[in-house]
């Protein structure tokens, strides 16, 4: 399934592999979307509506009146209702738009519930402490994996905090080429938030090159950061760069470790309420 | 706050664009302008355009390092934002001071009132003197009402702000001879702003 998953999947199943790779059976239950998204306003409805255009202005079926918005205003309204610890969190708009050009609106509730549930834990929670815990550990690999690079980042300033938050709460869907996020979804439902950490590397492999001779300093490596020229990323040169990166997940789990013992005090484990019942639930980063 | 302009008054700045369609902001946004200051000085503006978003709040002691100067953005049509005002500027008094060459103490921060163009009136819309006042006990270089639809006052107060910061330096200039920002010949300001985070110097 590895290698089948890593040459991507085809488009006619592709909606489905998501859901099953997420577990989303697990937590499907009959009526709740419908139930949760005509309950009352929240006062949270108010940022999720100024987010509604500005999520896909590209695309067609996310412009102003058209017809996804409705859904995703729909998807994030019920979720919001569903964990109210997380509420909504500005990059959610992007996952729910990529999975509603995959799937019908209950699907996608579901596979955001199953996305946050079963990989995202801690990245949409109040403070984002995962992001904060990820942004470290991305710093330590990249030391490691390509010392030049980080050094010369670090001599400018730039640090992962600066632009992770940005590639991982969006699942990528806001720097790859669209052909490029669609192969990582594909991976990503298998491997987990691994995969963050290697297609992270990957994109400044191949980038790096560039970088190094044409960013000298601050400003010009964080504008380049913020719109990477899309050639530079096609599926074949990103996903080769990828999985040529040895990463352990014992390795991220050994540096998680040590990041979230510096950023103690700020613990994943939160009492959700899903509209029905309260659970405790882990720190499930390193599924 | 969140969708009050902050990244359209950076694009209309930055690359004269107007546009609807951009998307929001995850995070931090950079974009940096080039000004010929005066005949022997240049400005390397570098903008930090900072995610409005609440859970992001607790990253702003990252986005603000370094900056010497911050515009807040509120939104006119929503007076609600203007709460959030008071909000922002004390993050920013709490996070950033100017360097200690420039003897520390609060940056410079301009309020920008925005979206004028649609010329929004409501019961809680706030008048030019009580906004003069409130910016006046906050502790605000100035305030502007802008559109970045229309083009109006985003020049004139990043303008401002730039000469505000310019003055401090060159008034350390003076002091101590060398200025944080002069010394290359060249200022590098990095301006932040929740609602657009202008400007920091190296």
């Amino acid at each position: 399934i590895k290698k089948l998953v890593r040459l991507g999947i085809p488009e006619s199943v592709r909606g489905k592999a998501w859901q099953f790779m997420a577990g989303v059976h697990k937590y499907r239950k009959k009526d709740v979307f419908d139930k949760l998204r005509d309950k009352e306003k929240l006062p949270i409805y108010d940022d999720i509506e100024k987010d509604i255009d500005r999520c896909y202005p590209d695309h067609i079926h996310f412009r102003e009146k058209g017809f996804g918005q409705e859904d995703l205003f729909n998807i994030l309204k019920a979720y919001a209702h569903y964990d109210t610890v997380v509420g909504y969190c500005q990059g959610m708009g992007r996952l729910v738009g990529m999975m509603l050009m995959q799937m019908p609106a209950e699907d996608t509730f579901w596979l955001l519930v199953a996305t946050i549930e079963e990989y995202m834990g801690g990245y949409f929670a109040p403070d984002l402490p995962q992001i904060k815990v990820d942004s470290r550990i991305f710093d330590l690999l990249l030391f490691e994996h390509d010392p030049k690079l980080a050094q010369h980042f670090k001599n400018e300033g730039v640090d992962p905090i600066l632009y992770i938050p940005k590639w991982f709460l969006t699942l990528f869907t806001m720097v790859l080429p669209w052909a490029s996020v669609l192969r990582v979804w594909d991976v990503f439902y298998f491997e987990g938030v691994k995969l963050f950490f290697r297609i992270g590397l990957a994109i400044l492999d191949c980038t790096r090159d560039y970088i190094l001779s044409h960013c000298p300093s601050t400003s010009e490596i964080l504008e380049f950061l913020g719109s990477i020229p899309h050639e530079l990323l096609t599926p074949d040169l990103l996903l080769d760069a990828a999985f040529k990166i040895k990463l352990k997940r014992s390795t991220i789990k050994r540096m998680n470790k040590k990041a979230t013992e510096k950023n103690s005090g700020e613990s994943d484990k939160k009492l959700k309420i899903d509209g029905i019942e309260f659970k405790l639930i882990g720190d499930n980063v390193n599924k | 706050d969140l969708g009050t302009g902050k990244t359209s008054i950076i694009k209309r700045y930055v690359h004269n664009l107007s546009s609807m369609n951009y998307k929001s902001t995850i995070g931090v946004d950079f974009a940096q302008k080039i000004l010929q200051w005066s005949p022997d000085t240049l400005v390397r503006l570098q903008m930090w355009d900072i995610a409005g978003h609440e859970k992001f709040g607790n990253m702003t002691r990252f986005y603000y390092k370094e900056a010497v100067g911050a515009l807040i953005v509120y939104d006119v049509t929503r007076s609600y934002t203007f709460e959030g005002v008071s909000k922002w500027k004390s993050d920013l008094d709490q996070k950033v001071t100017l360097p200690e060459a420039w003897g520390g103490g609060p940056i410079p921060v301009v309020l920008l009132a925005n979206k004028c163009d649609l010329n929004h009136e409501g019961p809680n819309t706030k008048s030019d003197a009580e906004i003069s006042q409130y910016c006046e006990e906050n502790g605000f270089a100035k305030w502007f009402k802008t559109s970045a639809v229309n083009n109006k006052n985003i020049e004139e107060a990043a303008r401002f702000l730039v000469s505000e910061i310019v003055k401090i330096d060159q008034k350390n200039d003076r002091k101590e001879n060398h200025g944080y920002l002069t010394n290359r010949n060249d200022e590098t300001i990095k301006i932040g702003s929740e609602k657009e985070k202008p400007s920091r110097c190296c």
